[in-house]
């Protein structure tokens, strides 16, 4: 009998959404590699936003949107200490880490030429894959992607080779792989990229919930993240910059609330972090953040690392007892995420029995595609457990895998 | 509730009559399963049906667009103007739906073909069974059998 925390029997009465059932069967949550479920505090907080303080933020002089302002800057502040920024004004609001990745390659756009490089890892999401492609094809500068090791860690030689010769202009890394829940060493390419004065941009996606980031620590220029992986809502998430990286990047969206003065022919732009966020804001969604963070620090992020780890540790070594299961990758570090594939069954099929058992699980390519081919997959299977996940779920999910695998046995030729 | 195999020996209820009397008996041996373990049973023994692609015949303008799973479709027409359908899919739910609008097409005219409108995912399970994007690639399959020319 595997002994359960009481603290993550708790956490679980936070989280509404994990009381649901389905098909006759209780939920077992087990896609938060894509987004956590929300808890209480997320949810009240936004709804509170909406009944007390519904109005737009910054210039209004009337009491509901100089409340709206003032938590939203509150907000801000709590993001940067969450991260370890020093200075909220090194954090920029926008959609989440997808828009927050554009926004840095269209601002450093003009900076990258022909000759250059842009450098990228084979286990980026497309993310963080992407916008340094199509940066490359418009500037001509030559896009180098870090292949993997057999294990599927980051292949830190070859990762040295690709700087080498000075040309990187950009250095754009996962914290965390969303296919193998590799978690980088991105301190240490940070500083080996910054020898060579790239840009060092981290997709903290993956890591930002189940790990303490500090990008003091880590150093490097620009840091995005999402809030619907850190049990906020969709729709919302931050760029964290350093200071004088941020004022260099060139403002490429524009719009209402970012600008100082408009005139007939040119304009001038409002400091950072403003000018990185036109238009309205998702206030909302920000309201929802500010909870987030605070019950992530209320639960205990030591604790959350280290649980998640655990949980991690667990579904793993289970898949791997199961004789037709391959696991994707052996990592040194693995955290959050493990991906696998099934001997002569598509993951699709598995997936549909598993839902009809109340397993919630992600299934194709996880916008990693570059990162499955490197397995030898286009798509795989992938169970992602958070901290308010339980052991004896893992069993039941694991359980419902194996019904499935016999299911289709049947129709074996 | 009924057992599967009284319904898997009786796929031959879906011949020799009308698309919509076919189908009509699709949705009630569906609705009367009332299980969703039967009706995958039910729906995995259409996978017989199909006319299924050569796999070195897969190519990428046969594909239907999706992201979890590939789906391959050709059509042409029979000597008798009716619709000649092959599939192919790398997905065993998925190539038993294909399974059964083959079936449920079988040897009709291009203008029967036409006049058709499928139900049989509106008014059965299947369509909480299927996800959105799935539920797309299999519109979309509908869409261009019933357009060809």
């Amino acid at each position: 009998m595997i002994y359960e925390d009481e603290k993550a029997l708790a956490c679980r009465k936070e989280f509404p959404g994990l009381a649901q059932t389905l098909y006759d069967h209780r939920l077992i949550y087990l896609d938060n590699a894509a987004t956590n479920q929300v808890g209480t505090a997320v949810i009240d907080a936004m709804t509170a936003h909406m009944i007390k303080e519904n109005a737009n933020t910054h210039r209004g002089v009337h009491y509901l949107s100089e409340q709206a302002t003032m938590h939203f800057e509150q907000t801000r502040s709590d993001v940067a200490g969450f991260i370890g920024a020093q200075d909220s004004d090194c954090v920029a609001f926008n959609a989440g880490t997808t828009a927050g990745i554009n926004t840095i390659a269209l601002g450093l756009e003009s900076r990258i030429k022909s000759g250059d490089a842009v450098l990228v890892t084979q286990l980026e999401h497309h993310s963080n894959y992407l916008p340094w492609q199509q940066l490359c094809c418009r500037t001509g500068a030559e896009f180098r992607v870090v292949p993997l090791t057999g294990q599927g860690d980051i292949d830190l030689e070859a990762y040295r080779r690709l700087l080498a010769d000075g040309h990187v202009k950009v250095a754009a890394i996962a914290h965390t792989s969303n296919v193998t829940g590799s978690v980088n060493p991105v301190k240490q390419m940070v500083a080996e990229a910054h020898e060579r004065d790239a840009v060092c941009v981290i997709d903290g996606a993956q890591g930002v919930r189940n790990g303490r980031i500090d990008v003091v620590d880590i150093d490097c220029d620009f840091f995005c993240f999402s809030a619907h992986k850190m049990i906020g809502p969709t729709g919302v998430g931050a760029i964290y910059g350093k200071k004088e990286a941020l004022q260099k990047l060139a403002v490429k969206s524009f719009g209402g609330g970012m600008v100082d003065r408009v005139g007939y022919l040119s304009s001038e732009f409002s400091d950072i972090p403003f000018c990185l966020e036109p238009g309205t804001p998702n206030i909302v969604g920000v309201a929802g953040f500010r909870a987030a963070i605070a019950a992530l620090n209320r639960i205990g992020r030591e604790w959350i690392a280290k649980r998640e780890r655990e949980l991690t540790r667990y579904l793993e070594n289970g898949l791997r007892s199961i004789e037709q299961v391959t696991v994707l990758g052996s990592p040194q570090i693995r955290s959050g995420v493990v991906s696998f594939v099934v001997k002569g069954r598509h993951p699709y099929d598995l997936a549909s029995i598993m839902d009809k058992h109340g397993v919630a699980v992600r299934v194709g390519h996880h916008c990693a595609i570059p990162c499955l081919a490197h397995f030898g997959e286009d798509t795989a299977l992938r169970m992602s457990p958070a901290f308010y996940n339980l052991f004896k779920e893992i069993d039941e999910a694991l359980s419902a895998l194996q019904k499935a695998i016999a299911f289709f046995s049947r129709w074996d030729a | 509730m009924e057992t599967i195999d009284h319904f898997s020996n009786n796929n031959d209820r879906l011949e020799n009559t009308t698309i919509e009397a076919r189908e009509q008996a699709f949705i009630s041996d569906f609705i009367e399963l009332n299980d969703w373990m039967l009706q995958y049973e039910y729906l995995l023994y259409f996978m017989d049906d199909i006319h299924e692609i050569p796999e070195n015949e897969r190519t990428d303008d046969l594909k239907v667009k999706g992201c979890v799973s590939n789906a391959w479709m050709r059509i042409s027409y029979t000597g008798e103007n009716a619709l000649y359908i092959e599939f192919a899919s790398d997905t065993l739910i998925i190539k038993g739906i294909l399974g059964a609008i083959t079936a449920l097409v079988g040897n009709a005219s291009r203008v029967e073909v036409s006049k058709w409108d499928p139900q049989f995912i509106e008014k059965t399970a299947l369509k909480m069974q299927l996800s959105v994007d799935r539920q797309k690639g299999i519109t979309s399959i509908l869409r261009k059998i019933k357009d060809f020319e």
